[in-house]
C-alpha cells in the first residue's frame, strides 16, 4: 500500500514539475505569446489614415487637393509613400517661410528707422530737400523688398502643401498666428495702397503709417505667439 | 486506501492551481490613454491618444499577468495643434509607420507594482524597453499607470525642429490602461 502511495506522489510531482516551467521556457512562450496578442490587436485595427484634411485654405486646395493642379504630376499622386514625400515638402516650405519672416521682419525694423526719418523731413525746409529725396528713395527701395519678402513668406504658406489634420478644438497659438496673419496681410496691402495716395494727398501719411505700423505690430506679434 | 485518496486529493489541488486557465482580455479604450511629452528650446508640449488597443493575457482572477500587448496609431495623438500633429506625423514618417506597438517579453508581478520589459516597434524599429508601472484594482478593472523615455535617434528619427531649433531627443512616454 505504501509503495503504491510514494508512486502516485512522485507520478504527481513530475506532473507538476513539468506543468511548471523554467524561467527561460517561460520567456520565450510569454514572448511567442505576445506576438500573438499583437496580432490579434493588428487583425482588429483599422491602420488606414486620411491622406488629406478636410478644411484647406483655397489656395491649398487649387494646388493639393485631391483633384488639386499638382495631382496631375506622376510625383504628387494622392497615396501613402507620394503624399508622405508631400509632407516634407510641406516642412521645406516652412521652414523657408521662418527664414524668410524673420529677413522681412528685419527689413520692416530699418523701414521703420527710415520711415520715421522721412517724415521727420518732410516738414523741413526746402534746403533739406536733396536729403529727403535720397531718404525717400531709400524708404522706396526698402518698401520693395520687405513687399517681395513679405508676399513670398506669406505665398511660402499659403500654397504649402496641407497639413495632415483639422484645426483641433480650442486655443492654440498656430490659431492665433493665422488670426493675426489676417491682421498684418491687410495692413500690408492698405500701406502700399495709402504709400501710393501720399504722393497726392499730405494728409494721408499719418494713416500711412498707422497702417505700417499695424503691419508691424501684428506681424512681430505673430512670430512671437508662435513661442507658446 | 483513505490516505491514497487524501494524497491524491491535494496533489490533483496542487495541479489545478499551477494549471490556470489563461484568458485574453482587451483593455478599455475609454479609460485608457498615452500621453508624450516633448521639449523644445522655445516650449513644452504634450500630446495624448484616447485611442490605445491592448490585449493582456491573464486568468481569470487578475491575479497573474503572462503577457500583454499594446498598439496605438501615432495619427490618434493630439496636442492641440494641427500643425504640430502633422509635423509629428512627417517627422515619424506615419503613413509609412502608421502604428507605435510594445509587445511584453517578460512580465513580473510583485504586490502593487509591475515590473516588464519587452519590445517597442517604432518608425518601423524594435528596441527593447523596460519599465516599472503600478497596478490599482478599481472596481473590478485592473489599471496600469507608468512611464518610461525612449530617444527618437534610437528609433531612426531625426527630432522635428521649429525656428532652426530641433527638439530635444527624448520623449516621455505616460500611459494608462485598464483592463
Amino acid at each position: 500500500m505504501n509503495k503504491l502511495l510514494f508512486l502516485i506522489i512522485i507520478f504527481s510531482l513530475a506532473l507538476v514539475d513539468l506543468s511548471a516551467q523554467t524561467d527561460s521556457t517561460y520567456q520565450d512562450t510569454t514572448k511567442t505569446q505576445s506576438v500573438d496578442l499583437l496580432n490579434d490587436l493588428n487583425s482588429l485595427s483599422d491602420s488606414s489614415d486620411q491622406l488629406l484634411p478636410k478644411h484647406m485654405l483655397f489656395t491649398q486646395r487649387i494646388l493639393w487637393g485631391k483633384k488639386g493642379m499638382m495631382r496631375h504630376f506622376n510625383r504628387f499622386e494622392l497615396t501613402l509613400e507620394k503624399r508622405q514625400r508631400e509632407l516634407k515638402v510641406r516642412r521645406t516650405m516652412l521652414i523657408t517661410h521662418q527664414i524668410m519672416g524673420f529677413a522681412t521682419l528685419g527689413g520692416m525694423v530699418g523701414q521703420g528707422f527710415v520711415g520715421a526719418h522721412l517724415y521727420k523731413l518732410s516738414n523741413s525746409l526746402p534746403e533739406n530737400d536733396l536729403q529727403r529725396d535720397k531718404i525717400k528713395s531709400t524708404h522706396e527701395m526698402l518698401a520693395g523688398a520687405v513687399d517681395v519678402g513679405y508676399f513670398a513668406t506669406a505665398a511660402l504658406s499659403l500654397f504649402a502643401p496641407p497639413k495632415m489634420f483639422n484645426e483641433r478644438k480650442g486655443y492654440s497659438s498656430i490659431k492665433i498666428h493665422k488670426a493675426l496673419a489676417v491682421i498684418h496681410l491687410s495692413s500690408m496691402v492698405l500701406t502700399n495702397i495709402l504709400a501710393d495716395l501720399t504722393e497726392e494727398n499730405n494728409v494721408m501719411k499719418k494713416y500711412h503709417r498707422a497702417a505700417a505700423y499695424t503691419a508691424f505690430g501684428s506681424f512681430a506679434a505673430a512670430m512671437i505667439i508662435i513661442k507658446f | 486506501m483513505k490516505k491514497i485518496i487524501i494524497s491524491s486529493g491535494l496533489i490533483m489541488l496542487c495541479i489545478t492551481l499551477n494549471a490556470q486557465t489563461k484568458i485574453k482580455v482587451k483593455n478599455d479604450k475609454t479609460k485608457s490613454n498615452i500621453t508624450y511629452s516633448m521639449n523644445h528650446p522655445l516650449h513644452q508640449w504634450t500630446g495624448k491618444s484616447e485611442d490605445v488597443s491592448s490585449i493582456l493575457l491573464t486568468d481569470d482572477t487578475k491575479r497573474y499577468f503572462y503577457s500583454v500587448a499594446v498598439s496605438v496609431k501615432v495619427s490618434s495623438f493630439n496636442s492641440q495643434n494641427a500643425n504640430r500633429d502633422s509635423h509629428m506625423m512627417e517627422a515619424t514618417e506615419a503613413l509609412i509607420y502608421p502604428t507605435v506597438t510594445f509587445s511584453s517579453t517578460v512580465l513580473n508581478r510583485k504586490e502593487s507594482i509591475l515590473l516588464g520589459q519587452g519590445n517597442l516597434t517604432f518608425h518601423g524599429v524594435t528596441k527593447l524597453v523596460v519599465f516599472a508601472s503600478e497596478l490599482k484594482t478599481v472596481g473590478k478593472n485592473i489599471e496600469i499607470t507608468g512611464n518610461f523615455v525612449v530617444k527618437m535617434t534610437d528609433f531612426k528619427i531625426e527630432p522635428p525642429s521649429l525656428m532652426g531649433l530641433s527638439t530635444d531627443d527624448e520623449i516621455k512616454i505616460f500611459f494608462v490602461i485598464v483592463y
